[in-house]
C-alpha cells in the first residue's frame, strides 16, 4: 500500500472526526462524557483547540453558523475532508501521480503557516472565552 | 599499481586487522532509523494497552463501591483501592516495562509497532518509557493536538516522541 499524504491523513483523520461527532451528543447525555480542555481546566486560559468539539457536533447537524463561532479551523478540517476522497480516488486511478515528500523549505513554510494558524486560532479563542475557568 | 600505506586509517576499503572502521564508510554508526509506524496503528496500539487496564477500573466499579450506613450514598471501599493499584501495576508494566525493555507493549506487539531511541533504533529502557508517558501531559494540554502530530510530523513523533527522543517503527 503506497503512503499517504499529509492532506489524505488529516482528511482521513476529519472522517473518524465526523463520524464521532455525530455520536458524541448521545455519548454525552447517557454516559456524562466529556473532553475538557486540560489546559483551561488548570490554568484558565483556553488553547487554540478549545471549541473544537463544539463546532464539529455543530458541522455536522449543519449548523455553520455555531460552528464557525466555536472554532472556524473546523473549516480547514472539513475541507480537507472534502478533498481526501477524491484524492485518495484520482491516485488510485492514476490520473494524479502518487504523493511526493515536501522539500525541507515546502515542510518549513507549511510550519510556519500552521503556527500562524494556531496563533490567530489561539486569540479567537481567548477573545471569546477570556481568561477564567469555565462554568 | 599502488597500494594504501599500510596502517592508514583513513584509507577507503578493507579496515586493518583489528582495526577501527573509517569515518564515514558504510556501516559506522548506527542504521538511520525508517519504516515510522502510522497514526492509526499507534492509536490502535494505545487502545489495546488501556483494554489492558480497563478489568481492573470494571472491577474496581463493581466489587469496590459500598453503601455508606449513614449517608446512603456509594463510597469506595479497600477492594476499589487494590484494583485500582493493580491496574496501575500491570499497565506499569506492560506501557514502562515490556515498551522500554523489548519496545513492544502488548498493544503494539498486537499491531506490529516497535518503540525505539530515535537515534540508535534501540529500545529505550523502562525509565525512559515512563518519562515518555509523563511527557503525554505536553500533548494533552493543547486540547490533545499533541496526539495527531503524527499525522503530519515527518518523523510521525508526537510531541512526547520529540521531547524523549523516540520514534516508533512498524
Amino acid at each position: 500500500m503506497r503512503s499517504f499524504s499529509v492532506p489524505e491523513r488529516i482528511g482521513g483523520f476529519g472522517v473518524l472526526v465526523a463520524g464521532a461527532a455525530l455520536a458524541w451528543p448521545t455519548g454525552v447525555a447517557r454516559a456524562g462524557l466529556g473532553l475538557p480542555c486540560p489546559l483551561r481546566t488548570m490554568t484558565g486560559v483556553p488553547c487554540p483547540g478549545c471549541g473544537l468539539t463544539t463546532a464539529a457536533v455543530a458541522l455536522v447537524r449543519g449548523q455553520v453558523v455555531t460552528a464557525f463561532l466555536a472554532n472556524p479551523v473546523i473549516f480547514g478540517l472539513a475541507a480537507l475532508v472534502v478533498a481526501a476522497g477524491p484524492l485518495v480516488a484520482l491516485r488510485a486511478a492514476g490520473v494524479l501521480t502518487p504523493p511526493k515528500p515536501w522539500s525541507p523549505a515546502g515542510r518549513r513554510r507549511m510550519g510556519w503557516l500552521a503556527g500562524l494558524l494556531a496563533m490567530a486560532s489561539w486569540l479567537f479563542q481567548l477573545h471569546r472565552l477570556g481568561v477564567g475557568w469555565a462554568q | 599499481m599502488t597500494y594504501p600505506p599500510p596502517n592508514d586509517p583513513y584509507a577507503q576499503g578493507q579496515p586493518p586487522y583489528g582495526g577501527q572502521p573509517p569515518y564515514g564508510a558504510p556501516g559506522y554508526g548506527p542504521a538511520p532509523v525508517t519504516g515510522y509506524a502510522s497514526w492509526l496503528q499507534r492509536v490502535g496500539a494505545y487502545l489495546i494497552d488501556g483494554l489492558v487496564s480497563a478489568p481492573f477500573g470494571i472491577l474496581a466499579s463493581i466489587f469496590g463501591m459500598s453503601t455508606d450506613d449513614v449517608t446512603g450514598l456509594k463510597t469506595p471501599n479497600a477492594m476499589y483501592y487494590v484494583f485500582l493499584l493493580l491496574g496501575f501495576v500491570v499497565s506499569g508494566y506492560n506501557r514502562w516495562y515490556l515498551a522500554g525493555t523489548t519496545g513492544q507493549s502488548w498493544g503494539k506487539k498486537a499491531l506490529g509497532i516497535r518503540l525505539v531511541d530515535a537515534n540508535t533504533g534501540q529500545a529505550i529502557g523502562g525509565f525512559k518509557a515512563f518519562g515518555r508517558d509523563i511527557c503525554h501531559i505536553v500533548d494533552a494540554i493543547i486540547c490533545y493536538i499533541g496526539f495527531l502530530f503524527p499525522l503530519w510530523d515527518q518523523k510521525k513523533q508526537t510531541l512526547a516522541d520529540k521531547i524523549v527522543s523516540t520514534v516508533v517503527v512498524k
